[in-house]
Formats: C-alpha cells, structure tokens, sequence
C-alpha cells in the first residue's frame, strides 16, 4: 500500500517535471536539457532509481534530433548522475558527491561573474537578482 | 525570435491499450468465427448469398467454396493487421499527449468493430440469408457504441494540446525535416497526420497507395 502511494507519488512528481527548451536559445539544446535534468538531480527533485524518459521518447516530444537528446543524457551520465541501459532508458543513480578539483572554484566564480553581468545588462535589479540567487541555493539545501 | 518547446521527463511505460489480450481480440474473433465456420462447413447451402441490395434481397449468389465463405473473415483480418500497424505506428512514432491513449484506444475499438461487422456478414452468409436482418442489426448497433465511444473519448482531450511547432504547417500539411516524429497531432480536427519533411514518409505513403492494388492482385489470385 505504502509502496503503491511512493510509486503514485513519484509519478505525479514526474509528471510535472518538465524540460522546457528554446531552439532559437543562445545555449544549444543539448545542454539546455543537460542543465535542467541536473538543476533537477541536484536539488534532489528526481530520486535514485527513478526511470526517465527515454531519448526516443523525449526527441519526439521535443521535436529535436535523437543525438541531441542522448548527447545531453551521456553528459549526465559522465557526470554519474544517470546510467543509460541501450532498450531500457535512463535510470538515476545514487551519486557521491565529487571532491571540488582544484580551481573549480574559481572557475564557477567567473561564470557566476558573468552570469551576473549578463543579467545586470538585461536590467535586472540586484534586488531581483539577489532574491533569484537566495531561491536558487534553498533549491540545493 | 524563440521556439519554446516542453516535454515530460516522465517514462511513458504504457503499451498499446488492453495489452496483447486486448490487441488480439479481433484476431481471436475472426479466428472463432473460421472455427465455428469448418465446423457447420457440410450444414452451409450449396449456393450461399453474398450480397445484399437496398431492400434486403440477396443480389449476388455463389457456389459454396472455402474463399468466398471465409472472404469476410480474411478481408477483416487483412484490415485489422493494419489497424495494428498504425497502433504502433502512433504507439512508437508519435509524440506524446493527450491524444494518444484516445486515439489508440479508437483505433482499438475499430479492430473490434470490423471483426464483429465480417463475423455477422459470415453468419448472415452462412444461414442463406435467414439471418441476414438480425446481423444487419447487431451492425448498426455496433456503429452505434462505436460512435458514441469515439465522441466521448475525443471530448475529453480536445484543445488540451498546443499545435505542434506553428511555423511548419502550410495549411493541414505539416513537413520538418528535423523534427523525428513521423506522424503528429493533426492541425485541425482529431488523430495523427504524416510528418511529410520524415525520411520514411514517402515510403509510407508509397506503402498506403500500393495496398488496395496488393488487396485487389491477392483476391484475384486465391479466387
């Protein structure tokens, strides 16, 4: 019974878990689909053992080329966050998380940099952004 | 200028509707009607009816042989391994949506519907005629439960999805050589149309115009 409302649960958690992409985005498509399954991953939205949609599934969904979808899978799955099983699908792993590398830090320092200028550009306030970075690293806690 | 798209990350686990039992049930139907056919095989009239006009009246007669008996039951399941076939075309080869399960389980209930119409014409054929009416009757009762489903099913999911990448219909053709999908949600009224801009659309469409002449060429020879 207990097991059968997880299950249900689950499934309506995945239900509404999108991957929203723009074709015409500065970001290819790939790692557009790359970045929001992990943001999901990460901020533990989809759990070890869950099955995703396969890349077949999920090219015609999107309307994009199988390639772009199974690149964006193989990414995740280099990074350890999925194991691809050719005919089954994507299913998420149990992922310890990585010791930072050298330099890792500095490096998400600057691309958070620019990030920031980018959107500052846009016209976004720092308030805005600050309320934008406050909910993103709630995501993660 | 954006083209935003969405998809579900969820596993489509669902297969055809009813799964193989539900999948076969024409074929088990047809293949009923055939057995109890062989078994009353010496009881059928030598001459047996074949067709019906306007008012009921048998207009064409033949000799009792196994073709022209079992016709109905090898044309109905001629029709409904292609309605199989376009399960799985839309079960593999479609997008996901709110029209899918309806539109598998309509063209499931048609499976249904053309082996029930060929059993009551076998059966109308196999009494003489006698029963004739009472076949015709369970065939308009079954267009009836047929139509009526089909109405419900479609009601519920109308307009739920988006119309599919906007810049790539001209009028109800839709052609994107980059999209994979072979068949999509027609832009206006219900079910699938071809992806005209898929490598295997032409050959689809070769496939669908060469199967009457295939139909037509194989009745020939078996006559």
């Amino acid at each position: 019974m207990l097991s059968g409302l997880t299950i249900q649960c689950c499934l309506v958690i995945l239900d509404n878990m999108k991957v929203r992409i723009d074709l015409h985005g500065a970001d290819p498509v790939w790692r557009q689909i790359a970045d929001q399954v992990r943001a999901h991953l990460v901020e533990g939205r989809l759990l070890p053992g869950t099955r995703l949609a396969t890349v077949r599934e999920l090219a015609l969904d999107l309307g994009v080329n199988h390639n772009t979808v199974a690149t964006a899978y193989n990414k995740l799955a280099e990074e350890g966050f999925l194991r691809l099983v050719r005919g089954v699908g994507a299913e998420v792993v149990e992922r310890e998380a990585p010791r930072a590398a050298k330099g890792d830090q500095q490096r998400f320092a600057s691309r958070l940099a620019a990030l920031l200028a980018e959107a500052r550009a846009a016209g976004l306030s720092p308030s805005v952004l600050q309320s934008i970075l406050r909910n993103a690293i709630g995501g993660l806690s | 200028m954006t083209d935003i798209r969405e998809a579900s990350l969820q596993h489509d686990s669902s297969g055809l509707p009813g799964g193989v039992l539900g999948q076969s049930l024409p074929f088990a139907m047809l293949a009923a009607c055939g057995v109890w056919l062989a078994s009353i095989w010496d009881q059928l009239p030598l001459r047996m009816p074949v067709h019906w006009d306007i008012h009921g009246r048998p207009d064409r007669i033949v000799s009792r042989t196994w073709y022209e008996a079992s016709f109905p039951l090898l044309f109905g399941a001629f029709l409904c391994a292609m309605l199989l076939v376009l399960s799985l075309l839309i079960r593999r080869q479609a997008p996901r949506g709110a029209a899918k399960q309806p539109s598998l389980r309509i063209v499931r209930a048609a499976g249904v519907l053309i082996a029930a119409v060929c059993c009551a014409a076998v059966v109308a054929m196999a009494s003489g005629g006698k029963l004739f009416v009472p076949a015709m009757s369970v065939m308009a009762a079954m267009f009836v439960v047929f139509a009526a489903y089909a109405v419900a099913l479609f009601a519920r999911y109308r307009g739920k999805d988006p119309l599919r990448n906007p810049s790539r219909w001209r009028a109800v053709f839709y052609a994107d050589r980059d999209d994979p999908a072979l068949l999509v949600q027609k832009r206006i009224g219900i079910g699938y149309t071809i992806n005209f801009g898929h490598p295997a659309a032409l050959p689809l469409m070769a496939l669908l115009a060469l199967l009457p002449i295939a139909g037509i060429v194989a009745a020939v020879l078996l006559r």
